[in-house]
């Protein structure tokens, strides 16, 4: 799908709108691109041989049309592609997906230096508060809150480090960025990114006016897993 | 048929060493000095007269408070400026009275206990937190498992207790990046307001470090500081067989002395003893043995370990038969003219005990009385939950946390020293 910006109208970005205008054309064009070629001689001989074949128990005509019609009998299997070959079909397609190292290199994951800043993931926060009403619901206890922000997203809360092994993460605070399997990266109110270690960290939140604790040792999971995730009871929540 | 298990006993340690005042290296100075943390200190006086005692011993006086105070007290720019930056690290000799007319050849090794002293108290060094705060400007937090991974300030693994249950963080507060602005000070003063800020109870006393006499400390408002002076008591005895101790004066390396320097120490704790329960109940008669046998008992029932026995249990059929054996194999010789005096002082600074020991000295050196003079004692008591002994080795609590000293002397300067230390202890 083409992403020019031109073909972008405001009204267009509606969830609801109708697909536009190309997307139906190429629809017919594609359904007549992957038509199998068929010799004109096969065209003509083949159905009346098939009805002529059938039994007299069937319907020849219901036959042909369900089994044999627009249907491609593979005689052998497709060559299989070698390495290289598919190697520069890849390269040609220009859809080259980077390495590990790459990203790591080209930082792709991490927060650019001109957005460290606090007052830039505010209305994240605001979102997120948002985003907890709503799965609170109105009735509930702090129990069953507790249940249920096991598996929310924490992207945009604001958490202090309570307890930590290592005394410099003790009191880091700010709004969480960013979750990956074993790390919360937040953003402190001096425009620092702080990457804390969940291992051997117990971090705090307040909502509603209740404070909420997570054991970092007992969420070493990325955001999405967690969500699918049976939390089993670990034996002690010493750090 | 019952099976007692026998575990191997928690060994306390008891160090001898043998000097003399005027020496030339003086070792005393060391040993008191950097034994900061002290709470009681009794003298032993054997054949004496209370009108010698009162004229020397008149003299010694101080005071300490008792607070509840935030740890940031410490860190107010008025408190490290005014108290614990002040007087330096041991700017001089401690000043005798000059009717002594002494010339100590003295070079301060060490700081010189002075300035700023803080023992936090209610709490056990192995089971709570405790603050402690040396002559030198270190703030020494002894915390547990959980209070260090809540606290935020860089600390180390103490050597005793369980692996990895107990840290200790130190502090210095003299440094010259201790003021606010800097990013460590930043930091300990919002630990200090944020993730610790409870109160601790202290016995906290500012002792000028040249003249060892302690000072006034203004404490903020809200605090409630009560003031209490250094108390002595005085109690006198007659009748008491005092041993012969000229066969501890000469030194000599071989085992009988040792034997006899050990036995001698017995003796001294038992004799301390019953005169630390004549303090208790006043009225009890030393003279008869039979007394001695119950005051034991009736005090057995209290036991603090203030006995400076070398061996950590306390068996009572033993300390008769040792005190009993101790009478009859040690030479004595007894007065009834003259009487055996027993001073105590409580909350004494390390300050005070080198004047102390300095009076002693003095006192036995005064030859007034040469025939009778026989040797003096002091004993010096450092508080069981202190987070150091000596020379700012760690110090722990199993059975007890015992670190006490006591120096037998005689006329001539000469001592013996005897330091007592619990099993968990770096210094040993």
């Amino acid at each position: 799908m083409s992403t020019d910006q031109q073909d972008r109208n405001p009204r267009d970005l509606n969830l609801y709108a109708p697909l536009p205008d190309y997307v139906r054309h190429q629809q017919a064009h594609a359904a007549s691109l992957s038509a199998v070629p068929l010799d004109p001689v096969t065209q003509t001989f083949v159905p009346g041989f098939v009805t002529a074949q059938v039994s007299s128990d069937y319907n020849a005509r219901q036959v042909y049309n369900a089994k044999v019609k627009d249907k491609v009998l593979m005689l052998d299997n497709p060559a299989k592609e070698s390495a290289d070959k598919k190697e520069r079909k890849q390269n040609r397609r220009g859809t080259r997906r980077m390495t590990a190292r790459e990203k790591r290199e080209k930082k792709v994951y991490e927060v650019p230096a001109d957005c460290q800043d606090y007052a830039l993931f505010i209305p994240l926060h605001n979102l997120w508060l948002q985003y907890v009403e709503e799965l609170f619901g109105r009735q509930g206890n702090a129990i069953t809150h507790a249940q249920k922000l096991v598996k929310a997203d924490y992207h945009g809360a604001i958490m202090t480090v309570v307890r930590s092994k290592c005394h410099s993460y003790i009191g880091v605070t700010g709004i969480m960025v960013q979750e990956t399997e074993n790390l919360f990266r937040i953003v402190t109110e001096q425009n620092r990114i702080k990457a804390v270690p969940k291992a051997a960290s117990v971090f705090s939140f307040k909502v509603r006016n209740e404070v909420y604790t997570i054991y970092g040792n007992h969420i070493r999971y990325r955001a999405a897993e967690r969500a699918a995730k049976k939390f089993k009871a670990k034996p002690t929540i010493d750090l | 048929m019952a099976y007692n298990p026998q575990f191997p006993h928690p060994k306390a340690k008891l160090f001898l060493s043998h000097s003399s005042f005027s020496a030339k290296n003086p070792r005393h100075q060391a040993i008191i000095s950097t034994h900061p943390f002290n709470h009681e200190a009794e003298v032993f006086l054997p054949n004496t007269s209370i009108k010698d005692i009162e004229k020397i011993f008149d003299g010694i006086s101080g005071f300490y408070y008792r607070a509840d105070l935030p740890l940031s007290f410490f860190l107010s720019q008025k408190v490290i400026n005014q108290y614990v930056r002040s007087g330096g690290h041991g700017s001089g000799p401690v000043q005798r009275r000059d009717e002594f007319n002494y010339n100590f050849k003295t070079k301060p090794l060490y700081p010189l206990s002075g300035n700023l002293i803080a023992q936090s108290i209610g709490g056990g060094i192995d089971t709570d937190d405790v603050v402690a705060l040396e002559g030198n400007g270190n703030l020494i937090l002894s915390v547990t498992k959980d209070t260090y991974e809540q606290l935020g300030l860089p600390g180390k693994a103490a050597q005793f207790g369980p692996d990895k249950q107990r840290f200790v963080v130190q502090i210095d507060l003299t440094a010259k990046s201790m003021v606010p602005g800097k990013k460590g000070y930043d930091r300990i003063k919002w630990c200090f307001e944020n993730t610790l800020n409870k109160k601790f109870t202290f016995f906290i006393a500012s002792v000028n470090s040249s003249t060892g006499v302690t000072e006034e400390i203004e404490f903020p408002g809200e605090v409630e500081p009560s003031k209490i002076p250094l108390k002595r008591t005085l109690h006198e005895s007659r009748g008491i067989l005092i041993p012969d101790l000229n066969g501890i004066k000469t030194i000599s390396t071989e085992d009988e002395w040792k034997q006899e320097a050990l036995d001698f120490y017995e003796w001294l704790g038992l004799a301390i003893h019953l005169f630390a329960n004549a303090r208790k109940s006043s009225s009890v008669q030393l003279n008869q043995w039979q007394n001695v046998q119950n005051n034991i008992k009736r005090s057995c029932r209290s036991v603090r370990f203030i006995i400076p026995i070398a061996r950590a249990q306390f068996d009572r059929k033993r300390m008769h038969n040792t005190m009993d054996w101790l009478h009859t194999n040690l030479p004595s010789r007894t007065n009834s003219r003259y009487i055996t005096v027993y001073l105590y002082f409580t909350s004494i600074t390390a300050a005070s005990s080198l004047i102390l020991a300095y009076h002693i000295c003095a006192y036995s050196s005064q030859n007034l009385n040469p025939t009778h003079a026989l040797w003096a004692s002091f004993t010096v008591w450092g508080f069981q939950d202190s987070p150091i002994s000596w020379r700012h080795q760690e110090h722990g609590h199993l059975v007890s946390g015992e670190n006490h000293y006591t120096f037998v002397t005689w006329p001539d300067e000469t001592y013996v020293l005897y330091q007592q230390l619990g099993t968990l202890d770096a210094y040993s």
